[in-house]
């Protein structure tokens, strides 16, 4: 861009402005004042300049679109048209120097005629942005509704005349037909640019060319008529009309600002506003177009009267056909409006949960759905005004205007919380109550949707389950604790010495029963941390002290597999709940030994990691798998099934892990080359770091 | 000469292998109730004890609610009461030691090991009184 910039030399559009308003003022002086002698021979003499710095303009701005090749090709046919029309001036200058009657037609009508051709494709070049079908038919009606009411004063005033034929030669007939067809071909082309959007960066532009383009219609309209009429001359103070013309071209080339390549500005589907509001254009046609019926209808109703009749009728039954459509239109959006809404009442009224519409101000419901209505004891019609506290638990009182606040500050934009209400027959009840935003075009919030799910009965299962889980747990534990220590007996000779054989089973047994019991301790362990009844214990701790405690809990078993503890833990303090730090250490630990080949090592490490502290476990074993790295973490799943029996783990370490690890705020992953080992990280967080206040909490 | 315990416990397996290792095992006599009721009876009429160790969760009178009754005259002061706990979280270890027992040991445990153990405990407890 800064390249192009400094290239630009072109003046800026108030210098262009100034100099082409001089030259206006100069050649109306000029036309009241005829300070130059020879009027009719050198009228045309003054459209030369201002056709030639319009072409000098059309051809600047064409550089200066460079990163958008239509626009480019846009601004080149404009400025061929600009140049035909400089030929033709200067044409028809040399024959008003050198005839006293002008012959017609000459070279100069060629590139009159090729003008409308080249400004017509120009036109066809504006990036516009695609339309429906049922659009582009009204479209095609309206632009036939400019054609016809600009077209009845061509008609009236040139075109019917013309047919009859004034004219000696059919060349000279058919080239005087030429131009008010070509000025009707400009009008229908420019109508139907303005009625679509087009590309914005066309916008300036475009109004200026239309000015033009209207100034040099009105122009040739009046000189057909002129010289139909053999009343034209030279110099008439109806060339001002073209000198403007040519000025708005000039104009409308300087109002293009520079383009890079891909400026959505040059393309007219990106730009979201609405197409420039020209809709009004069918309807000035339209009077225009009966006004011109009634005002040769008051004189007398003279020849062509019937062509222009005609015309009007025309012009009625396309006004007729496009109201037809549009209604049309608002009768296929209507029965789809209603359909839609047919849907979502079907699925608001039916839905299994509750669900309301709340405004922010109140913020009071709007509408509420039979489910909600049932669930709190009324009808939908009572609770249409009424608030969430009215019927939501004492807790709960007046947290839906702290929350209408945060979500019309944009702070949220969805939440879930649970909350209890006071239900129909009088009890308080458990729900989730799920709140969106709804935002409307601007993307400002307006209303608020609340889902109801009444959890009562799922939460009181859930509760019913923990217990029976808790239950046979202890149940289990007790007995087990006597086989253990039964064994353990046996085991230590105290009640007699047991052959070689007998303490090769006592062993089987007592490897059994201990597994037995980790996997009840660990289910316990789980089912509690799961069941949200995991009270942590937090205080600040220091990770040293955490991987000292872990590592010699698991020296014994690391020496009696031949692996080697490696520990680096920094003199960092977290703040956690020790013991269960500590369980996760071991399980991770306990872990990469039961995986590591005897003579390897087994690292653990901690550093800080952006307000947490991450702990890492590093084995030289076997590695996991791509496609288990986050499925290790669940219930009852190791890498392979047979590791169960081999390495006598419950498979319930790894989900206890990450249930502590995230009841602390932090997060566990593994990472894995199979084949090179694996490392275990978890994090946790920093004594000093302030944990993020959640919106659930504070409203709690 | 052996020292004597007073071992409280409702589960009657528990008692059988805690009596066993620790008269195998250790240089213990044992004397076990099955209840806090029992227990206050036997430290009542079978005393005095070297130590107790009392099981915290049993129907009837709890492990706490017996040493409330035993402090209060059954037992003298300085025999030291170890609780025999299931739970393991600290807090409530600490809530026990509270109660002025002279340590926890953690069920399940380790029968083979319970004697050491013992002595552990009565060694900590015997050196923080020294240290008072």
């Amino acid at each position: 861009m800064p390249r192009l910039a400094s290239r630009s030399t072109f003046p800026r559009p108030p210098a262009l402005v100034l100099a082409l308003a001089a030259y206006v003022l100069v050649y109306l002086s000029w036309q009241a004042l005829h300070w130059l002698p020879g009027k009719q021979e050198l009228g045309q003499l003054f459209l030369i300049p201002v056709d030639a710095i319009a072409l000098w303009a059309a051809w600047r701005a064409s550089r200066r679109v460079a990163g958008s090749p239509r626009l480019r090709s846009f601004w080149r046919l404009f400025a061929l048209a600009v140049a035909a029309e400089l030929a033709a001036d200067i044409g028809l200058s040399y024959n008003d120097l050198h005839y006293a009657t002008a012959p017609f037609p000459t070279l100069a009508d060629a590139f009159f005629l090729s003008y409308f051709a080249l400004l017509f494709a120009a036109l066809l070049r504006v990036p516009v942005a695609r339309v429906t079908r049922s659009r582009r038919r009204r479209l095609l009606l309206d632009g036939a509704t400019i054609v016809l009411g600009g077209g009845a004063f061509v008609w009236y005033f040139v075109l019917g005349p013309n047919t009859v034929g004034t004219q000696d030669n059919a060349l000279a007939t058919a080239v005087s037909l030429a131009y008010p067809i070509g000025d009707l071909v400009l009008l229908a082309g420019l109508a139907a640019l303005l009625l679509r959007r087009s590309a914005p960066a066309l916008h300036a532009s475009l109004l200026w060319i239309a000015a033009g383009v209207v100034a040099s219609i009105v122009a040739d309209v009046v000189y057909g008529y002129g010289v139909l009429h053999g009343t034209y001359k030279g110099g008439d103070p109806i060339d001002t009309l073209y000198v403007l013309a040519f000025a708005c071209f000039a104009l409308a080339a300087a109002s293009q600002r520079p383009l890079r390549r891909g400026d959505p500005e040059a393309h007219a589907e990106t730009y979201a506003q609405p197409a420039p509001r020209a809709s009004w254009l069918p309807y000035v046609a339209l009077a225009s177009g009966f006004g011109l019926v009634l005002a040769v209808d008051s004189h007398e109703a003279f020849f062509p009267g019937y062509s222009l009749l005609l015309i009007v009728v025309a012009l009625a039954a396309i006004v007729a056909v496009r109201q037809l459509l549009a209604q049309r239109t608002l009768v296929c959006v209507q029965t789809a409006l209603a359909e839609s809404e047919r849907r979502f009442r079907a699925i608001f009224d039916n839905a299994a949960v509750g669900i309301t519409y709340t405004d922010l101000d109140g913020p009071a419901i709007l509408d509420a759905n039979s489910t909600f209505a049932e669930m709190v004891g009324q009808t939908p019609e009572q609770l249409r005004g009424r608030d969430y506290s009215s019927f939501a638990g004492p807790e709960f009182q007046g947290a839906d205007r702290v929350l209408a606040e945060a979500i019309r500050r944009g702070d949220i934009d969805q939440l879930q919380q649970e909350l209890r209400y006071v239900s129909a027959d009088g009890t308080m009840r458990l729900a989730t109550l799920t709140v969106s935003t709804v935002r409307d075009a601007d993307g400002v919030p307006r209303e608020v949707v609340g889902i109801f799910e009444d959890i009562t009965r799922r939460r009181e299962a859930e509760r019913i389950k923990d217990e029976l889980v808790s239950l046979v747990g202890h149940e289990l534990r007790t007995p087990l604790t006597s086989i253990r220590g039964s064994l353990g007996l046996l085991d230590s000779g105290a009640l007699g010495a047991l052959t070689d054989e007998s303490r090769d089973i006592v062993g089987v047994a007592i490897a059994n029963t201990d597994r037995l019991t980790r996997l009840v301790n660990d289910t316990l362990d789980l089912e509690r941390m799961q069941s949200g009844r995991l009270e942590l214990e937090l205080a600040p701790t220091s990770v040293a002290e955490l991987a000292a405690q872990a590592l010699s809990a698991v020296r014994a078993t690391a020496d009696a597999a031949h692996v080697e503890l490696r520990c680096d833990a920094p003199g960092l303090t977290v703040e956690v709940d020790a013991d269960r730090i500590v369980q996760t250490l071991v399980n991770l630990l306990g872990n990469a030994v039961k995986f590591s080949p005897p003579g390897e090592h087994v690292t653990l490490t901690a550093h800080e990691d952006s307000g947490s502290v991450r702990f890492s476990v590093r084995d030289e074993g076997r590695g996991i798998p791509a496609d288990q790295l986050e499925s290790i973490f669940e219930r009852f799943n190791q890498v392979d099934a047979s590791d169960a029996r081999e390495k006598g783990g419950s498979g319930l370490g790894l989900a206890i892990s990450r249930s502590i690890v995230e009841h602390h705020g932090g997060r566990i992953w593994a990472a894995s080359e199979p084949g090179h080992g694996a490392t275990l990280h978890f994090t946790v967080p920093l004594a000093h770091a302030g944990q993020p206040a959640q919106l659930a909490e504070a409203l709690r | 000469m052996s020292r004597r315990l007073l071992l409280v416990d409702d589960d009657d397996d528990i008692r059988t292998i805690a009596r066993l290792t620790l008269e195998r095992l250790g240089d213990w006599t044992v004397s076990d109730a099955a209840s806090g009721e029992l227990a206050l009876d036997i430290a009542m009429t079978a005393g005095p004890f070297d130590a107790v160790l009392l099981d915290v969760m049993m129907p009837g009178l709890d492990g706490p609610a017996t040493l409330e009754r035993m402090r209060a005259g059954a037992l003298p002061d300085a025999t030291p009461v170890i609780f025999l706990t299931a739970k393991s979280q600290r807090a409530e270890r600490e809530r026990l030691q509270a109660l002025g027992v002279a340590g926890t040991i953690a069920k399940p445990f380790d029968p083979v090991a319970l004697p050491a153990e013992i002595d552990r405990v009565l060694a900590a407890a015997n050196h923080e009184e020294t240290a008072r």
